[in-house]
């Protein structure tokens, strides 16, 4: 079913929402969650919560892109959980932070800069001008925590080469960081 | 030290969450190329897409300066054609004025320039208008009537501008469109009108470009 199709179902409350959502992105949901957590339960749990939140959401918000918009919820539900938890576990979230501390400046006199939107801006404009495939290459890794692996699976490419190319970026966005004085 | 940069780590990783939908829906979508065609077939394949750009184009201009709605060939207008957008009204009457600046392409609007401004472009030129910055009162204003205007049910109607208002943080949003998070995008954007911009907000920009 099309994304406008299941939003429409949202709008008029009717169930049927849920379950066209869970068929045409359940599996995807529950992947990225994994990821997060590495736990079958918890993640079916966070996918659960996703479209409770999800049904909170409509009316008001009218996703154009309903896949992303669901899984922004599944990813912030998911952070939250491993938070809560406290749990660090081998893979998922913890790789994928450890090479993003890459893109932290280093110095003493770093101010942190939690400015609303400003960072996820200096993102966006980031990410924009990068070519798609390396835009891509970014988000399967850091948006949706896939292993190099799968991301490399996914590009058609070598792993080596995946992780060569996200070492490159996260150099180049510690760069956009540092010249930008976030972070 | 550590313990901060942990704080910062994990920031940045929440904060990769909030990045463009387009952007999260493109690379769940994005598939490697395939192996190449064969290159006659490649190249024929060339030229019959741009002749079929080219015979469209021209179709396009034809009906444009003809007025026709672009939607509806040989259709006459009924009386449930949406009619022509007050908006299109006050833009169209500001043309010979002074009340904006023009650049000569999207790529040269600064998206980050932390002012708010009413951008539009005529259907006949690639120029950008641009207002001046909105006071916080004027954004104030216009931001409430985003979203709160007529639907234009089946047909989009053609449009003499495309008009969009930049938030000056990278932003964009048009008061032709519906209010949402998938509707707001990062650059100045194509679209198919889906409401008409309420009376307030046509009366909004109207005293912005006084």
């Amino acid at each position: 079913m099309e994304d406008n199709k299941i939003v429409d179902l949202y709008w008029a409350r009717s169930e049927r929402a849920i379950r066209e959502s869970d068929v045409k992105y359940g599996r995807m949901l529950k992947s990225l969650s994994y990821s997060l957590l590495n736990s079958r339960e918890d993640a079916e749990e966070c996918v659960n919560d996703t479209y409770l939140d999800a049904w909170n959401a409509m009316p008001e918000a009218r996703p154009t892109y309903l896949g992303a918009f669901l899984s922004k919820i599944t990813r912030r539900i998911s952070i939250d959980r491993f938070r809560t938890d406290h749990r660090v576990k081998r893979g998922g979230m913890g790789f994928v932070m450890e090479e993003l501390s890459e893109c932290i400046p280093s110095g003493d006199d770093v101010v942190a800069q939690y400015e609303n939107g400003r960072l996820a801006n200096a993102l966006n404009r980031f990410l924009y001008a990068l070519p798609t495939e390396k835009r891509v290459m970014f988000i399967r890794r850091y948006f949706y925590s896939q292993s190099i692996d799968e991301v490399a699976r996914g590009m058609g490419m070598t792993a080596s080469k995946v992780k060569v190319t996200l070492y490159r970026l996260r150099e180049a966005l510690r760069g956009e960081l540092e010249e930008q004085e976030l972070l | 030290m550590k313990h901060t940069k942990t704080e910062k780590i994990t920031y940045l990783f929440r904060e990769i969450g909030a990045i463009d939908d387009r952007l999260i829906h493109e690379a769940a979508t994005w598939q490697p190329r395939r192996s190449a065609m064969p290159r006659v077939l490649l190249v024929a394949a060339c030229l019959a897409l741009s002749l079929a750009l080219t015979v469209g184009a021209f179709v396009m201009a034809s009906r444009r300066d003809k007025g026709e709605d672009a939607g509806a060939v040989g259709t006459p207008p009924t009386s449930e054609t949406p009619a022509s957008p007050d908006l299109d009204a006050v833009l169209l009457s500001q043309r010979e004025t002074a009340s904006y600046t023009t650049l000569s392409s999207a790529e040269e609007m600064d998206l980050f320039s932390g002012k708010v401004q009413v951008v539009w472009q005529y259907a006949d030129t690639d120029e950008l208008c641009v207002s001046r910055a909105l006071s916080a009162g004027e954004v104030k204003d216009l931001t409430s009537q985003i979203g709160k205007g007529a639907s234009v049910g089946e047909s989009s109607p053609t449009l003499s501008c495309k008009v969009w208002i930049v938030m000056g943080d990278g932003r964009v949003v048009s008061p032709y469109l519906k209010s949402s998070a998938g509707n707001c995008g990062s650059d100045l954007f194509d679209y198919n009108a889906e409401l008409l911009p309420s009376e307030d907000l046509v009366s909004c920009i109207s005293e912005i470009l006084a």
